[in-house]
């Protein structure tokens, strides 16, 4: 198979940025994965053993499901509001492109000072409860409650914007003129959506979901500032158990991350089939 | 399945220009008929189209398909389907569903749909790419399907906006070959926008536009033979510009004197004459009306042109070049001295300024074009 000039010279720029986040990458996963199999450990003699998943059990599957509830419902919001977001932009202002700058802003904001952000909108003394003069006391537990809202208000609104700029980009060329064409053969709006716009963004909203869903799956520090203390998810735990004094439960942190990573893996594997035939299909 | 096409005193102007892109636009299309719009870029070609498919809303005038306005009615409600420069086929949907897409927009179920698109695919001859991708096909075949898609919508009006412009010249033969037997089969009153002349005279009519304003509609016989201004002229090509001084009954050039029903005394005006009707002679002879040196020539397929620089003419200005038509297979005499004669019929004189007045040329009844022509015979 030959490669083209210009996929070799873009193969090439990207080579460096691939190869340093392989290199980190598989280290990283490698150390963890050993960690977790007790063959890596802070003292004492390596001996392979299932004992830090094990220890971890209870917890872990707690933590998966809290994981996976803040993922899911993360990216089912962004999606919807991204999608939405990136279709109204087509649609009302396919050449002014400024429109989408709040969008672009969004993107560079780091997590951290989005949590921050969000927790000083929703929480009990917040600006949201100040603004609706609502009483702290009567104000829902939006932060640190018994429902993740304000984890997954954060990752809503930061990969919301992502979702709507990898959708913007990879249909803003071929879309308004499509939906031109789908016009002068009879489609009304509704049918122009649903036959032509839809589908067409149907891959890259797809992809951009599944990137959104290992984020959020692996992210700790939005959920570790904005949720409750228990059940924590996967990442949370990690982490906690990480920077534990106790420097036996080391094997515990490092299953805990596996299990995390084995579910981002699950849910690649799971999800890049029905990606590929839609992205093949066009 | 078609319908009268009228555009009455038209108007639009693109937010934040200084000009209009259509001006008191007037024309008509008789049903089944094919209407060619010519003009140079930026001329409001399709600009013209996207108003009459109710893509840009014009700022005034009419737009009616048969006794029905179709200002307040929404493109897709409107009976007309539009070819583009670029297929725009639906990447997603097979070649079938691409042509079904009309049907199934309006209710139809997908097995009828499909059904009946194959009949489209068979009239462009693509019924063994039915489950093939776009991508997988042609420029060619791309538009081919494009077309067949476009027929499937059942359209009153078919618009075609310089959709075979990327093709090759043979493609392009195909294309129009299989335009004549769609226009046949289906008779779809058709607008076609278009650079390409020799397109041009596949339609019934030909209209040309100029800064937005229609400066001549007519048949191309008499668009060749009475361009209605200059600018027309320049656009056909193939004529030469001479400036004629008025004289008793017409003018003076340096072809000699050409005659005019009302010459206007003291204004000069251009006489402009068709390559075809002038013939290289005998310097000496007696048919020459003019001589000149030949500094040049052009080929197109086997017609060969021949630059000829014309020597100054009493009352005629100084020296003017003409082109004149070589038959088959005669050399160019590039540097000899040769004799011009006047062989046909195609020496006209557009009405004087008809280019600062070609918005009074308007033929606003849309069948043909007002012009000061006089057509003369020097056989």
């Amino acid at each position: 198979m030959t490669v083209p000039g210009a996929q070799r010279r873009g193969l090439a720029l990207l080579a460096p940025a691939v190869v340093l986040t392989a290199v980190v990458t598989t280290a990283a996963v490698g150390s963890v994965l050993l960690t977790s199999l007790g063959l890596l450990p802070l003292f004492g003699p390596a001996t392979a053993s299932l004992q830090g998943f094990e220890a971890a059990a209870p917890d872990l599957r707690v933590a998966s499901r809290e994981s996976i509830l803040i993922a899911t419902a993360s990216t089912a919001v962004a999606l919807v509001v991204g999608l939405t977001a990136a279709l109204l932009l087509l649609r009302l202002a396919p050449r002014r492109r400024w429109l989408g700058a709040p969008l672009a802003a969004v993107l560079p904001v780091p997590h951290l000072v989005g949590a921050a952000a969000m927790g000083l909108l929703l929480s009990g003394g917040g600006m949201l409860s100040r603004v609706f003069g609502v009483e702290q006391s009567t104000w829902p537990e939006l932060v640190g409650g018994p429902w993740p809202v304000a984890v997954v208000a954060e990752f809503a609104w930061k990969e919301s914007a992502f979702v709507a700029v990898v959708v913007l980009a990879s249909t803003s060329a071929a879309l308004p003129d499509l939906s031109y064409a789908a016009r002068m053969l009879g489609a009304g709006a509704r049918q122009r959506l649903l036959r032509v716009i839809l589908p067409m963004a149907a891959p890259a909203a797809a992809a951009a979901s599944l990137i959104v869903f290992l984020y959020t799956l692996g992210s700790y520090e939005v959920a570790w500032l904005l949720g409750r203390a228990y059940p924590e998810p996967l990442p949370v735990m990690a982490y906690r158990l990480y920077t534990s004094i106790d420097l036996a439960a080391r094997p515990q942190a490092a299953a805990t991350a596996v299990t995390a990573i084995g579910l981002s893996v699950i849910a690649a594997a799971a999800t890049l089939p029905l990606i590929r035939r839609l992205g093949a299909a066009q | 399945m078609s319908g009268d096409l009228r555009l009455e005193s038209v108007g639009f102007r693109y937010p934040h220009r200084d000009r209009d892109a259509l001006d008191e636009v007037t024309l008509g299309v008789a049903p089944a008929h094919l209407l060619a719009v010519v003009g140079p870029s930026g001329s409001g070609k399709s600009t013209l189209l996207r108003v009459v498919a109710g893509l840009l809303r014009p700022d005034r005038g009419e737009v009616r398909l048969g006794d029905r306005s179709l200002l307040e009615v929404a493109p897709e409600r409107r009976g007309i389907s539009m070819m583009f420069q670029k297929p725009l086929l639906f990447p997603h949907l097979d070649v079938l569903d691409n042509v079904a897409f009309a049907d199934r927009a309006a209710g139809v179920p997908r097995a009828r749909a499909r059904a009946a698109a194959r009949g489209y695919l068979d009239v462009v001859h693509l019924a063994d790419l039915a489950r093939s991708r776009p991508r997988e096909l042609s420029g060619g075949q791309e538009q081919r399907v494009a077309l067949a898609r476009a027929l499937a919508a059942h359209p009153q009006v078919l618009l075609l906006d310089e959709p075979f412009s990327a093709l090759d010249p043979e493609l392009r033969a195909t294309m129009h070959a299989l335009l004549e037997e769609v226009r046949a089969a289906f008779a779809p009153t058709t607008v076609m926008v278009t650079h390409d002349l020799a397109e041009a005279a596949m339609a019934d009519t030909i209209a040309v536009l100029d800064e937005g304003r229609v400066v001549q509609h007519a048949d191309i016989d008499a668009l060749y033979r009475r361009p209605a201004s200059i600018t027309v002229a320049r656009l056909l090509g193939g004529f030469s510009e001479l400036a004629g001084t008025p004289v008793e009954g017409g003018y003076d050039c340096h072809l000699g004197f050409v005659p005019a029903p009302a010459p206007r005394a003291g204004e000069p005006t251009v006489v402009l004459v068709r390559q075809e009707a002038l013939q290289v002679v005998d310097e000496h002879g007696p048919h020459a009306a003019a001589s000149g040196l030949v500094v040049g020539s052009t080929r197109a397929g086997t017609r060969q042109v021949a630059k000829v620089e014309l020597d100054a003419a009493a009352g005629a200005g100084p020296t003017a070049s003409v082109l004149v038509e070589l038959p088959p297979g005669v050399a160019p005499p590039v540097g000899h001295r040769v004799g011009v004669r006047v062989t046909g019929t195609l020496v006209h004189v557009p009405k004087p300024s008809a280019d600062l007045e070609s918005r009074a040329d308007v033929d606003r009844s849309g069948e043909g074009a007002v012009d000061g022509a006089l057509v003369r015979d020097r056989q």
